[in-house]
């Protein structure tokens, strides 16, 4: 080949030799072009896809109108459960991950000396899959893990191939977010959640839960509702949240105290004899043997515990009751009980006994377990079965309370450090920063054979993986149908809204239908996305094609209904104040007082460390949003909160910088001193504190909670403990 | 002698993935001093792109690449990278989403949206793909007849097209739209070059490569501005 032909060769023009344009053809400068883009004279096409948000976990439906390729607008769905047709600042600000810098664009490896270095597809995989066979080999498919944050196509995709690898470990985020709630109230009504009936309540209590700072819309709307119809709204939260604008009370308890709490407003309903009998009687199991316990759980006893005060439990225990069946306690998620406390199962536990004692279950106002529709089976032929996997999910035998479709991801992490487990993929998941201490975490992962991280930006656990394959952002890709649970039933289709940005990304069914292929399991891959969600869609009378066509359908036919009770799928049948299991994991058979693992010194420089969402982010994934984290930095945001006398005492004044340290680590941040928190408690906001540079709109904002929380498993439920971390504050400089 | 358009051919080369081959025929002694002939040709020859030199004006000595260039530079430029350097330095930098990302997209240092059109779902952000020069590259691309390769669809304004760009124009006797094209598109470097110096690794060779298309921009400039004053 001569150098002119090289030369001549073009990246625009091919190989052909050509390399010139045809005479005639035109030229048009950049103003010109500036000047019919803003003019709208240059002819575009557009368009309008349905989709699903993907900032939160909520997947609200929104129709994306593109422009010239470009995402221009979301609307709302009006007809999505999840979001009646508003979207919150994270939707809109989240969008532009589509167009971010920061996106990973092609596979990665890390190098000898710790470097990532982009590498091909196909090598990814061939390597991937010579280690995932290896493994198999020498340790069993039970030494490979996958942790996920599910998502419509990633639960199905994750778990499938490591089912057809054999492995039973697949876990999701929740063991660092609601898994001990939900399995705390498993053991109570044998279910993982219920509904609080909300707009129709005429009092309802939320427990470190804030729905208008963990926003998911339509439960907003419920709320103002309720508030316009005059019910009773209490906020039970060290912190005043944002949800105040719709309430009535905040009683601003001590953290990790909410047990005691609720233990006491039983004692007052079974004492004064207030609580429905005729459920009682009927439904449930266990209730002399709790309430012979409850004696002892006086309101004075309780506000001892919860720094609350004892007239005030005892007003707000008697007001449920004059309110019940139309009230209950809204079932929280991750803030007090989801994974926060060494107690946080047992509260969970005791929350739903009260609302059993309220007689709420399935009556208007009260707690409801709302109807649901789920694909049914498809076509074998086409799709199918994985051979079933009888090992149980490591974790399952320590943690026997937690819910096996969970999973207690982080004992899959502490296995990894003891060279038990040997390898594991992360897809949507950030575990290294936000399930426990990241530390702690980066020693567990550096310690796998093999460790494989799939997401868009690279998160920290990216960072401490040997593999980096770059996934498509929610805009770019279909996923497999979403079917939601409520008063009324829906499913909802997140559709491609815009064409691939990076050409070297694939979307998540496409990374596990050829991984899966290299480490020969691809026959049960052999379908595409497209042609599975059309067959789930059709087992319940829908297609993909229309739902494509109007990007939500619901199920009124299966409506959720007032009046029965539900139909407990407890091992007794019963709704269950006392729990077998629960003995059988070393608890009291009946929700008890349990301290908290940590208590907080009385120094008069020590405080609990709690977390909590804000309103514009999700976690830590989020934060690198550039037009998120301008409305962080333009409302200091990242700022820690300290209660006012507390700071008065300490010194400190109003956006001084702060030093708080423990054992674990010490960081400098500004502080927002108000009355709006309990004394005992520092707030530090759930979303900052990066420290992959590679995020580079997030990184050195604020500080990181988890980087202060040490290592630790609630005992039976298996959560993580994020909020038993006592730090120290000081200011700096004096 | 290597004409404009080959140099530029050569220059989108080094920021774009060529093969094994290619890389190696490219820079052979002899080939790669063409090339370096041809930099210094238009470093400095008072002569617009296209313009064909009276024998008065071809009547001077050159100066040495290190009146326009670092010492240092110059030496860079005369050693390019062996094929598996230049795909290790691709595998680290021209990749997105590490610290140590420095791929040559024009979008990423520049205003995403045009000052009259602003998307109004993403606003006045910068460091974005497929932001208005990316949009501006595509159009005029396809407006040429021509077509974005599938592994640039993220990013029609990659420094390696718009190189590509000016050789494609200048064989097409485009003279007068490539010096256009040429002043109005590199401003970005200058930023990007910031970048390059900021790698851990040893970048020199791509700083001086940019230094180049700079310099030659420049004298494009200083060239039209010349005849528009004549």
């Amino acid at each position: 080949m001569s150098e002119n032909a090289i030369t001549r060769r073009s990246f625009l023009a091919g190989s052909a030799g050509v390399a010139a344009v045809a005479a005639g053809a035109g030229f048009m400068s950049f103003g010109a072009w500036e000047q019919a883009d803003a003019s709208g004279t240059k002819d575009v096409e557009s368009h309008t896809a349905y989709s699903l948000c993907n900032s939160c976990s909520s997947k609200c439906g929104f129709k994306g109108y593109v422009v010239d390729g470009k995402l221009t607008k979301m609307i709302g769905e009006p007809s999505h459960p999840h979001c009646e047709g508003t979207l919150c600042g994270r939707a809109y600000g989240y969008a532009s991950i589509a167009y971010s810098e920061d996106r990973l664009t092609d596979p990665l490896k890390k190098n000898a000396k710790g470097e990532f270095e982009k590498i091909s597809w196909d090598q990814a995989y061939s390597e991937i899959a010579e280690k995932v066979k290896s493994i198999i080999g020498s340790d069993g498919p039970e030494a490979l893990a996958m942790v996920q944050d599910p998502r419509p196509s990633g639960s199905y995709y994750t778990k499938r191939f490591m089912q057809a690898l054999g492995s039973a470990n697949v876990y999701t985020h929740g063991a660092a977010c609601n898994m001990s709630k939900n399995s705390g109230f498993t053991q109570v009504i044998g279910a993982g959640d219920y509904l609080a009936d909300v707009e129709n309540a005429k009092a309802c209590m939320f427990i470190g839960r804030s729905y208008a700072d963990a926003i998911r819309p339509s439960q907003l709307h419920a709320l103002e509702k309720a508030h316009e119809n005059g019910a009773y709204i209490v906020l039970v939260d060290p912190r005043l949240n944002n949800s105040i604008a719709f309430a009535d009370e905040w009683l601003p308890i001590n953290p990790g105290t909410d047990l005691a709490l609720v233990l006491a407003m039983s004692h007052v309903l079974v004492d004064r004899g207030l609580y429905d009998k005729k459920f009682v009687s009927e439904q449930a199991t266990g209730f002399d043997e709790w309430a012979a316990t409850l004696g002892q759980y006086t309101p004075e006893w309780a506000a001892e515990i919860t720094g609350l005060k004892a007239i005030d439990i005892e007003r707000v225990a008697v007001k449920f009751a004059e309110c019940a069946p139309a009230a209950c306690i809204e079932p929280s998620w991750r803030g007090a009980y989801g994974c926060s406390y060494a107690n946080s199962g047992e509260t969970a536990r005791a929350v739903a006994c009260f609302n059993g004692l309220l007689g709420c279950w399935n009556q208007k106002g009260g707690a409801l377990f709302s109807a649901s529709v789920k694909a049914g089976d498809v076509d074998k032929a086409k799709f199918p079965s994985v051979p079933k996997v009888e090992a149980k999910i490591a974790g399952q035998s320590e943690y026997p309370l937690s819910l096996s479709g969970m999973g207690v991801n982080v004992y899959a992490a502490q296995l990894a450090k003891e060279g038990k487990m040997k390898g594991m993929f992360f897809y949507n998941s950030n575990m290294v920063a936000g399930y426990s201490n990241p530390a702690y975490l980066q020693e567990c992962l550096a310690n796998l054979e093999l460790s494989v991280c799939i997401d868009v930006q690279m998160t920290e656990t990216c960072h401490a993986c040997d593999y980096v394959l770059p996934d498509t952002s929610y805009l770019e890709r279909l996923e497999l149908p979403e079917f939601y649970g409520g008063k009324i039933p829906a499913v909802a289709i997140r559709d491609q809204v815009i064409e691939k940005v990076h050409p070297n990304t694939k979307p998540v069914d496409q990374i596990f239908s050829e991984l899966a292929d290299a480490c020969g399991v691809g026959q049960y891959f052999d379908f595409t996305v497209e042609e599975l969600a059309d067959a789930q869609l059709k087992t319940v009378g829908l297609s993909l094609d229309g739902l494509r066509a109007c990007g939500v359908s619901t199920f009124p036919e299966k409506a959720f209904k007032y009046g029965s009770y539900p139909k407990w799928k407890t091992p007794s049948g019963k709704f269950q104040f006392a729990s077998d299991a629960c003995e059988k994991a070393g608890l009291p058979r009946t929700p008890q007082w349990l301290e908290p693992a940590v208590a907080v010194p009385e120094d008069g420089k020590s405080f609990r460390l709690i977390g909590g969402k804000q309103a514009i982010h999700t976690h830590t994934q989020t934060a690198d949003c550039e037009p998120l984290m301008a409305i962080t930095k333009q409302y200091g945001l990242e700022r820690v909160w300290m209660n006012a006398q507390r700071a008065e005492e300490l010194g400190i004044s109003d956006g001084d910088t702060v030093e708080v340290s423990n054992e674990q680590h010490t960081g400098k941040v500004q502080v927002k001193v108000t009355q709006r928190i309990n004394p005992d408690a520092l707030y530090m906001p759930s979303h900052y504190g990066c420290s992959s540079k590679e995020e580079k709109t997030a990184y050195g904002v604020g500080l990181r909670q988890m980087d202060y929380v040490p290592f630790r498993i609630e005992p039976g439920y298996g959560g993580i403990c994020s909020q038993e971390a006592v730090v120290t504050v000081k200011k700096v400089g004096a | 002698m290597m004409d404009d358009a080959a140099v530029f051919s050569v220059l989108s080369k080094c920021f774009g993935s060529v093969e094994k081959d290619e890389w190696k025929q490219m820079t052979r002694s002899a080939a790669w001093a063409e090339f370096m002939d041809g930099v210094r040709r238009l470093l400095q020859d008072d002569t617009r792109f296209g313009k064909q030199a009276t024998p008065i004006e071809r009547m001077h000595v050159r100066a040495p690449m290190q009146e326009f260039l670092s010492a240092n530079e110059v030496d860079e430029l005369f050693c390019p990278p062996l094929f598996d350097e230049k795909q290790g330095f691709a595998a680290r930098h021209f990749t997105g989403g590490l610290p140590q990302s420095a791929i040559p997209v024009e979008s990423l240092y520049t205003d995403w949206n045009t000052p009259d059109n602003v998307n109004p779902l993403i606003g006045k952000q910068k460091g974005l793909y497929l932001g208005a020069s990316a949009r501006y590259m595509r159009a005029l691309i396809e407006q040429l007849g021509l077509e974005v390769p599938a592994e640039y669809a993220d990013c029609p304004d990659h420094l390696a097209l718009e190189l590509d760009l000016v050789a494609v124009l200048l064989r097409s006797g485009m003279d007068a739209e490539a010096r256009q094209f040429v002043a109005e598109r590199f401003d970005w470097l200058t930023d990007y070059r910031l970048k390059l110096l900021k790698l851990d690794d040893d970048a020199r060779f791509y700083i001086s490569l940019v230094d180049v298309i700079l310099g030659i921009c420049a004298e494009q400039r200083a060239e039209s501005e010349s005849d528009q004053t004549a």
